[in-house]
């Protein structure tokens, strides 16, 4: 600290308030009497269960595809792997309108895959399955990358000792690596689950925002903004609630 | 479960060729970078050779097109570092052991307590590895190893990382455990090589300089790493029938000792003496009866235990500090060696 100009001091505590103001303005502004007449509103009600519903889906989905992905990035060898490791955070540093352009071209009606599955009579698009698919594509590279740096950390010093000892490779991933690396799964699944839960963007362009379908929580606080803004807040302070929940699990497991 | 290898290995300059017979224990001693570690990747089968053949018994583990995985091998690895699975307690760990082979989880658990009863550490089962001192984890480390029920235990280095008291401890059950199985021990510890092991290989630059029976290859060692180890002085000539002539010109030293067996006159021999029993003559003094003098120049003076260690040309010489203060021994002085010919033992070179 002794070593720091003084000066460092002005800019950081200004984006220290940047950070901290907007939340204390927000909460200043909720009207506290009618707070639970406005959460369990039907619209309300209905964007919040959807808004669970997704995120725990895609939050599974991120895990069932995530921890393959970690664990091939992290253990395997193979040309093209470091470029392989760079193209799955795509998703972190896509718009995520972008994202959701992407998707629509993939599994809309005209898209690559979803003009197939229209033959087969199953449309993707704008239903609540399209939710899921935007939320799992913000979400897994959080999972990914905090698993991977995990694996990557510990060294496989554990699993060369465990398969010298006549464990099979499945025993291996089953009772050393992935109990050795719980800490960062578990805070991967919780950062995924952040994301999918504020996912805005690739949802709106991708599955549109149909009340009880699509229109999840963000959706419907952008949509209750204009016509109900005591409405919006109040969704607004629940998630905002959710996210410091978030960190204080998350922040003993990684240094975030 | 004997164990044959022929291995190359390029990029590590490695070409080997070794056995360890049913039940017996080698030891590979060599200075760092010789290949120790390389060999014990091979056969635990984490490197693969270039070319060559691995088999333990009958079974082949590294063949042209054929490779079996470690897992596979039956072939258990102790190191310095115990490797303990920081999230299962000591009991799991030996657990992890027998349950990877398959041992249904009941009959398990009852080896499991067994084997904490032979390491003396059933007090200790629901202990995390992180509570356990160093000599702790690895008396388990040895346990779980050995529960592991491998035909071949390879043991890297396991007493370096332990502190100089509890060793002899660890080392005593390493004997135990050693005694009726095939093994393989790399340890720069002479002890080591000579409590545990029944054969020593010598290797240096990814060869095989030198192997035999402990006894033979440390009473007469061919190689001067194999000397230092055994704490030798050890000097090569030729026999003219009577002495060791140690140079080719007329002038050249002969050195009187006592011959290991028959030797050809003409041949080249070695002569292997103790420091300890290395002297100093001073300036203007004989030789005792039956004793060479060789005159070398001092290279350096070390401490060693509570005498001097005083190098002369390639000799090493133990004095106590007594005989030390008579005599002007400094660096570059020219000193006389005194070697009595029943302390010198003369045998072939290889």
């Amino acid at each position: 600290m002794r070593t720091l100009p003084r000066w460092v001091l002005i800019p950081a505590l200004l984006g220290g308030l940047l950070v901290l103001l907007p939340l204390v303005a927000m909460a200043a502004r909720v009207q506290w009497d009618s707070f639970g007449a406005l959460l369990t509103s039907e619209s309300s009600l209905a964007a919040l269960r959807l808004s669970l519903q997704t995120s725990a889906t895609s939050t599974l989905a991120c895990v069932i595809l995530g921890v393959p992905m970690a664990l091939l990035l992290a253990r395997s060898d193979f040309p093209g792997l470091s470029l392989l490791r760079s193209l799955v955070l795509i998703p972190l540093v896509l718009p995520p309108v972008v994202g959701g352009i992407a998707l629509l071209y993939t599994f809309g009606r005209q898209g690559l895959i979803g003009r197939h599955l229209e033959v087969l009579g199953v449309q993707i698009a704008f239903s609540t399955t399209a939710v899921v698919l935007a939320q799992t594509f913000v979400a897994l590279p959080f999972l990914v990358i905090s698993l991977e740096g995990a694996l990557r950390t510990a060294g496989t010093r554990y699993e060369v000792a465990a398969a010298s000892l006549g464990a099979k490779p499945s025993r291996v991933l089953s009772r050393v690596t992935l109990p050795l690396a719980l800490p960062a799964l578990l805070s991967g699944t919780v950062l995924s689950f952040a994301r999918a839960l504020g996912e805005f963007g690739a949802t709106i362009t991708f599955a549109g925002s149909l009340q009880g379908t699509t229109r999840t929580l963000p959706l419907e606080i952008y949509l209750q903004r204009e016509s109900d803004p005591q409405a919006a807040i109040a969704l607004s302070v629940v998630l905002m609630i959710v996210a410091v929940l978030i960190i204080a699990v998350a922040r003993r497991r990684v240094p975030l | 479960m004997s164990l044959t290898l022929r291995a190359t290995v390029p990029d590590r300059d490695l070409d080997v060729a070794l056995e360890v017979a049913d039940g017996e224990t080698l030891a590979l001693v060599g200075p760092n970078g010789a290949g120790k570690s390389s060999i014990l990747s091979l056969i635990e089968g984490t490197l693969r050779p270039a070319t060559g053949r691995i088999t333990l018994d009958d079974g082949v583990l590294t063949a042209p097109g054929t490779w079996v995985p470690p897992h596979d091998r039956a072939v258990t690895t102790l190191t310095q570092d115990p490797v303990l699975f920081p999230h299962l307690t000591v009991a799991g760990n030996i657990m992890f052991a027998l349950r990877s082979h398959g041992v249904p989880r009941r009959e398990a658990r009852a080896a499991t307590s067994q084997w904490l009863t032979e390491i003396d550490l059933a007090e200790l089962a629901s202990r995390r590895p992180s509570q356990l001192s160093g000599g702790q984890a690895q008396r388990v480390a040895i346990a779980r190893a050995l529960a592991a029920g491998p035909r071949l235990l390879l043991l890297d280095e396991p007493m370096a990382a332990l502190d100089i008291d509890v060793a002899p401890a660890l080392r005593e059950q390493l004997r135990r455990s050693l005694a009726e199985r095939t093994a393989i021990i790399v340890s720069h510890d002479v002890l080591d090589t000579v409590t545990l092991a029944d054969r020593v290989a010598v290797l240096e630059h990814g060869r095989i300089l030198e192997q035999g029976p402990t006894q033979d290859v440390l009473a007469r060692p061919q190689e001067s790493f194999t000397a230092r180890l055994a704490g030798l002085n050890l000097l090569t000539g030729i026999w003219d029938g009577r002495v060791v002539r140690l140079g080719s010109d007329r002038s050249a030293d002969a050195l009187a000792g006592c011959p290991v067996g028959p030797l050809e006159s003409g041949s080249r021999v070695r002569a292997a003496v103790r420091p300890a029993r290395v002297g100093v003559v001073e300036e203007g003094g004989a030789a005792p009866p039956g004793a060479t003098l060789l005159r070398r120049v001092v290279t350096g003076l070390e401490p060693f235990g509570d005498l001097v260690r005083v190098r002369a040309g390639g000799i090493a010489a133990d004095l106590t500090p007594h005989q030390l203060a008579h005599l002007p021994l400094r660096p570059g002085d020219t000193v006389a060696l005194c070697v009595r010919a029943e302390d010198v033992s003369i045998y072939p070179a290889h």
